[in-house]
């Protein structure tokens, strides 16, 4: 569906997606891009522990098995901003992030095409986005879970995340004005679909 | 009595009108800053004596006697008991309707001031309709001075704030008169509205209709003028009178968040930074109310510095002040319930040490207000992970779920719900101090709301556990008592839990050897659990029918067996229909259903052999009962998931004629390459 087509029709609802449910698993790699003649990549397991779509809100955890200089896994929580033109737009206006890079980097995702146009003029916000086929999130690791800050690694960046909710295939790309550029995660869903659930009170 | 009083021209037997008023006089000089010459007075009953003298045809003498008991009854909890008694007062309000403007506003000061130093004011009057309507009268009467007005505006007020004042009096005679007095006031002397809109702001706490017609008789904005106003008392009445009409939500959403940010806020603000301790707790109990609204008010608090002003008065207060500390707990739990940002900064504060220590006082009250305090800053996956693992919480929760105050025990299973989820580190804590076994009792109490906050807890406890937790709990509680929950569930509620208990027990990951060990134990109830799920989706109550099918989808995963007992029972019938549900959930959750019942398993947990022709003979029953027709009709959904997971189901529902894949995996890939 055009994006233009999108902007009088509908009015932003939450994005509702059952693969990201609180308990919903994927496995996937994390790579370095200039880095991969050296194989430079680690396997990557990304649990939801909560969403709230009513406030575009997402939290997980991130385990990286195989990081280069550690025998053990390395697991960060992390929260993201879930792009639903209610709350959060592709703009991201913080964590150091400029116009230029928010640009660049959902421009490397196909599914970003219909708006790069709009984001150039400043109406991607205009956009119902709760009917596509894609979710579009903001990934940001908040603390080493298991490790403690100045273990050598650094969570100062954050990924600007594509899913497809219908195969749950996600893909990332790491910003960070201080580490390598453009570093891809690659995440597939767990083969079988089951659900736990839990509600606060 | 005392001796100057009983001799010579000093005394109060005398019938001499003179010597009386002398006595009375006299009496009154020696109370004024003198309070122990003030208690011995009352403590020989001078009081009963002096309400006998009052007599009505004596003006002068009733005006001293009323002025010595007012002086007598302030500040002092046995005067102002012994005036406050049923005769005392039905002597001083007989008062209220003299002619003398000078002794009714005598009386009127003699009446207030023992009602403010009495414990519970209303409670004389509830006992008493005939003084409560008289009282209501007083009000009524459009000649009434100002002093009479703040008295009897004082006990109505009172009255109010109790829930039992409801049924009792005709209270749209009191509005109505507000309501004219309202229209007639000089708009000048703002103060002149006071005893009308404090009533108001009583009698709209508990009904709804009363706000209805201060809406209908157009006074919200009279109401917005009275809160940009500089008199603090009556901004204040006017506010709480304001989130009356809010908490009935008859204002208009976006006025009532704009008046809010611009004028309640602030005002709130500078109510907790006053250094009265009294408009402080004022100001507490307001945010309390305005923020339990709605979650934009909460963020406004924030906005507002608001959360900052609590966390300085918890610097000033103490524990020992438990009143002060439980209206600050309240502020706390509400303002913190629903917004991260307000949580964050209560942790990170000497707050947070209030909420801990609070748990563990001889006050039932204040364990209830910081129980409820912790229970709302725990509403966070980030909270539980980390700021809360290392505070000191366990002992005090455990030692408060064997409360013998039963609201203690509620709020502390609230809590134990959100401590004991997966990603908590406090949920071990929970576990290796036996907590499981105390949760697990609870969840037979004979009380509903225990019993009910126990298995949501279980539930939650359950959420993303492992096989050996799930089966120590099966053995401990036994399916019965879940089945038993769903299907004799004393309402919708405590079935919703029991079907997300079973949700949970169900659930497993691509394990293999978790999934055998769970299912394993669960098969061999089967055949009731079969049935529980098909008796829960003709369930009337659409969130129930939503759960349980998840269940299926969960149940059949990894099991040929699982799956043909849910295709030999009346469910695949009942998934047909509810592909044309109204809500996309269940759609969504129906077509999952679909999906693992003829996904290509390649192992199987019971070793069933021949997965294929089981495979391909469920494909073609459910191409019999029209199932390709319907997904068909679903790649038009007006949901995009639907449309896409509908095409899923049909690729899978379609390839019976493909031959085997050598890899689980490729075939996969290829589900996910037709439809990329």
């Amino acid at each position: 569906m055009p994006a233009n087509s999108l902007r009088s029709i509908y009015s932003p609802k939450p994005i509702f997606c059952s693969l990201l449910q609180a308990g919903q698993r994927f496995q996937g790699i994390q790579n370095s891009w200039k880095l991969i003649k050296d194989l430079d990549y680690w396997t990557v397991n990304v649990e939801i522990q909560n969403y709230e779509p009513e406030k575009g809100y997402i939290c997980g955890s991130m385990e990286a098995i195989d990081v280069p200089r550690f025998d053990y896994p390395v697991i960060t929580f992390w929260e993201g901003q879930v792009v639903d033109n209610i709350h959060y737009g592709f703009r991201t206006g913080c964590w150091d992030a400029t116009e230029d890079d928010d640009l660049r980097h959902w421009s490397k995702f196909s599914a970003f095409r219909p708006f790069e146009r709009m984001f150039e003029r400043n109406r991607a916000r205009e956009v119902a986005l709760h009917p596509l086929e894609f979710v579009f999130m903001r990934w940001k690791e908040r603390y080493f879970v298991n490790v403690s800050h100045n273990c050598g690694l650094t969570i100062a960046g954050f990924y600007y995340i594509c899913m497809n909710r219908i195969t749950g295939e996600t893909q990332g790309y790491y910003f960070d004005p201080d580490s390598v550029p453009f570093q891809k995660l690659q995440l597939s869903p767990l083969p079988r679909f089951t659900t736990s659930s839990f509600a606060f009170q | 009595m005392d001796e100057t009083i009983g001799t010579g021209s000093l005394c109060l037997e005398s019938e001499a009108t003179d010597t009386l008023k002398e006595t009375v006089k006299r009496i009154k000089n020696l109370c004024v800053g003198h309070p122990a010459k003030k208690q011995a007075y009352i403590k020989q009953g001078i009081i009963p004596t002096l309400l006998k003298l009052i007599d009505r045809r004596d003006s002068e003498l009733t005006w001293q006697i009323c002025g010595t008991i007012g002086i007598l009854a302030n500040n002092n909890v046995a005067g102002a008991e012994q005036v406050a008694s049923n005769s005392g007062l039905c002597t001083l309000l007989s008062l209220l309707s003299s002619d003398d403007e000078r002794l009714v506003k005598q009386a009127s000061l003699c009446i207030l001031g023992a009602l403010k130093s009495v414990e519970r004011p209303a409670k004389i009057f509830l006992e008493n309709i005939q003084l409560l309507e008289s009282v209501c009268s007083l009000f009524c009467n459009p000649f009434a001075s100002a002093s009479l007005r703040e008295c009897t505006c004082f006990i109505l007020t009172s009255c109010l704030e109790n829930a039992e004042s409801e049924q009792i009096v005709d209270w749209f005679r009191i509005s109505n008169f507000c309501f004219e007095k309202l229209k007639s006031c000089n708009l000048r002397d703002p103060r002149t509205l006071t005893p009308y809109l404090n009533v108001l702001k009583s009698l709209t706490m508990r009904n709804r209709e009363i706000g209805k017609q201060f809406i209908e008789h157009n006074f919200v904005e009279l109401l917005v003028e009275v809160m940009k106003g500089v008199d603090m008392t009556l901004k204040v009445i006017a506010c709480r009178l304001y989130t009356n009409l809010m908490n009935f939500s008859l204002l208009q959403e976006d006025q009532a968040s704009k008046d809010t940010a611009v004028i309640i806020m602030p005002l709130l603000n500078r109510m907790l930074s006053n250094r009265d301790r009294n408009i402080q707790l004022e100001g507490c109990k307001m945010l309390t109310q305005v923020v339990a609204i709605a979650e934009i008010y909460q963020q406004q608090a924030f906005d507002c510095n608001l959360v900052h002003c609590l966390i300085e008065l918890g610097h000033n207060i103490n524990i020992s002040d438990v009143e002060a500390a439980c209206i600050l707990l309240q502020a706390v739990a509400a303002v913190c319930s629903l917004v991260e940002e307000c949580r964050r900064l209560v942790i990170e504060s000497r707050l947070f040490s209030l909420v801990v220590n609070s748990l563990d006082t001889s006050y039932p009250e204040l364990r209830i207000a910081g129980l409820s305090a912790l229970r709302s800053l725990s509403r966070s996956v980030r909270n539980l992970r980390a700021s809360l693992a290392e505070a000191v919480l366990m002992e005090p929760l455990l030692r408060s779920l064997s409360d013998e105050n039963k609201q203690v025990q509620i709020q502390a299973l609230s809590t134990v719900c959100n401590l004991v989820l997966y990603f908590s580190p406090l949920k071990n804590s929970f576990l290796e101090s036996n907590g499981l076994t105390t949760l697990l009792n609870l969840c037979h109490s004979n009380d509903k709301s225990l019993k009910y906050y126990a298995v949501w807890a279980l539930k939650n406890l359950l959420f993303l556990s492992g096989s050996k937790m799930k089966k120590r709990i099966i053995d401990e509680i036994g399916m019965d008592y879940i089945f038993c929950l769903i299907e004799k569930g004393e309402d919708y509620s405590f079935q919703e839990q029991g079907i997300n208990l079973l949700r949970n027990l169900t659930c497993t990951f691509s394990i293999e050897c978790e999934r055998e060990n769970i299912l394993d134990f669960i098969d061999e109830h089967c055949y009731r659990l079969v049935l529980c799920i098909q008796d829960s989706l003709q369930s009337p109550c659409m969130e129930v029918v939503l759960q349980a099918l998840y269940v299926v989808c969960n149940f059949v995963v990894g099991s040929e067996r699982h799956k043909q007992a849910i295709c030999n029972s009346k469910i695949p019938k009942l998934l047909l229909n509810f592909l044309t549900n109204p809500s996309y959930l269940i759609r969504i959750a129906t077509i999952w259903c679909i999906i693992n019942l003829i996904w290509k398993e390649t192992n199987d947990i019971n070793d069933v052999s021949n997965l294929a022709d089981y495979r391909r003979a469920r494909i073609a029953s459910f191409m019999e009962m029209g199932y390709e027709e319907m997904l068909e009709g679903l790649l038009a959904d007006s949901n995009v998931e639907v449309r896409g997971r509908a095409e899923m189901a049909l690729q899978l529902l379609r390839d019976r004629t493909i031959s085997d894949f050598g890899d689980e995996n490729d075939y996969e890939q290829v589900s996910r390459g037709i439809l990329l």
